[in-house]
């Protein structure tokens, strides 16, 4: 994931106020439990259970996608280690492996970090405990529709990059909505689009994953769909919501 | 056929988003927020300590990234990633991890009440946790060394322990130091066997 400068600035002025970054450099007391090259693992001072470990990795990264491969998979490995220690230590069954991205979802620190929480029958954390409503079968197409194409091209593209197995070519055949809502989500490819369409079919036959997109396609269709659904530039040509007005 | 919940799903593909060889991604039927996300290990497992590392990994990313379609698609203000790890997969037979797109005041809360322990009670769990931790990776290093030291401990300090066993063991090693070497050779693609069934094969 690439940063703006300012982006990049805004995370130097969290890092600068950041109570575990303080931790980490030693300047402030904690219950280490784990340490390595990468990650810090130390008990939460306020914990929802006895034994309650906070791992993180010792960079300061705000949100999940921002932690690069080599920590995220060391991060998930020791996730896996540190929590049968865990279990050893407090002779416990089971635990809770917790993640807030963002305020809304409780994240109350702006350093990255995953709760390891131990669990016990009766133990008031049953808010943990996933369990849910039946949702309206509309709803649930509704969702289908808007997120399922996106996660499984970004999972096509980029699951083998990162070393893991993926189904060959998207997993799911897309149509040409779906094609159209995909470049809808790319800015980059969009813009490309928009203003110079000559460059893209291009650049097209040139990148692996572009030419598997449109093969099944008529590009020039694919394009002229895209300018449509934007601002009209052909006079006569109107737009849906042009034609409402 | 299907006892089992998570291979129903990945048989009957209903609401199914994504599926790999090792890991499959549905809305649930039960929906704990607009945009809820089950992301299941294929594979059965009794808990998080027997998934190996690289599936791990695998079901972890697909997770991060249905949180990131969440938050670009549905316009999410934030994500919750849960899972459990221990009994409960015995009971189900699939490591799942929960992925839920949060709006402020979306009704939902999943933070606890802090507990407050007595600092002599904290100082014991943390030394339990990290007497155990320390032994990551540890334990892994000891039994490598285990196998290759074999053979000096039986020629050098168990000698002393054991005299009447290891001085035939070590004089006949001698006697075979030139054979040895060439079924060293012979032996390399049987590098598995143990050095101490090699040593009874060789002997008379």
């Amino acid at each position: 994931m690439q940063l703006s400068p300012e982006q990049q600035k805004a995370i130097e002025q969290q890092k600068a106020q950041c109570i575990f970054c303080q931790i980490i450099d030693g300047k402030i007391d904690s219950k280490k439990v784990y340490e390595d090259k990468l990650l810090i693992g130390i008990l939460d001072i306020n914990p929802a259970s006895k034994g309650h470990v906070l791992l993180m990795p010792k960079e300061h990264y705000p949100i999940m996608p921002l932690i690069p491969p080599e920590t995220f998979k060391q991060l998930i490995d020791k996730t896996k280690e540190v929590d049968g220690c865990v279990k050893e230590a407090l002779l416990c069954k089971e635990t809770t492996i917790f993640i807030a991205n963002g305020a809304a979802a409780g994240q109350q620190s702006s350093h990255f970090m995953l709760h390891i929480i131990p669990r016990d029958g009766g133990d008031g954390l049953e808010m943990l405990d996933i369990s849910g409503k039946e949702a309206p079968k509309e709803e649930i197409k509704e969702v289908s529709a808007k997120i399922g194409p996106h996660l499984n091209a970004v999972l096509a593209r980029n699951l083998p990059a990162l070393g893991f197995k993926a189904p060959a070519g998207t997993g799911q055949k897309l149509t040409k909505e779906q094609v159209l809502q995909l470049i809808d989500s790319n800015l980059q490819i969009k813009n490309i689009i928009l203003e110079n369409p000559e460059q893209f079919k291009q650049l097209v036959p040139k990148h692996p994953q572009l030419s598997q997109l449109f093969k099944d396609f008529d590009l020039d269709d694919i394009l002229k769909q895209v300018r449509q659904k934007s601002k009209p530039k052909k006079p006569g040509k109107l737009s849906l919501d042009e034609a409402i007005k | 056929m299907a006892e089992c919940r998570y291979c129903e799903i990945a048989e009957k593909k209903q609401n199914l988003l994504y599926e790999d060889e090792d890991v499959l991604a549905v809305l649930p039927e039960k929906q704990a927020a607009k945009g809820h996300v089950l992301v299941a290990a294929k594979n059965h497992h009794d808990n998080i300590q027997e998934i190996d590392d690289n599936e791990l990994e695998h079901i972890f990313y697909t997770a991060s990234f249905a949180a990131a379609s969440l938050f670009d698609k549905l316009e999410a203000h934030g994500t919750n990633i849960i899972a459990k790890t221990g009994s409960i997969i015995k009971k189900g037979g699939h490591f799942h991890i929960d992925v839920i797109a949060r709006k402020s005041e979306d009704g939902l809360n999943f933070l606890w009440s802090p507990k407050r322990l007595p600092e002599d009670e904290m100082k014991e769990i943390q030394s339990k946790i990290k007497d155990k931790c320390d032994m990551i990776g540890v334990k892994k290093k000891k039994e490598v060394i285990n196998l290759d030291r074999k053979p000096e401990k039986l020629e050098s300090s168990e000698e002393k322990a054991s005299e009447a066993e290891a001085k035939p063991l070590s004089k006949e090693g001698k006697k075979y130091n030139k054979t040895e070497k060439k079924q060293e050779k012979e032996d390399s693609h049987e590098d598995k066997e143990s050095y101490l069934v090699k040593q009874l094969r060789r002997m008379p």
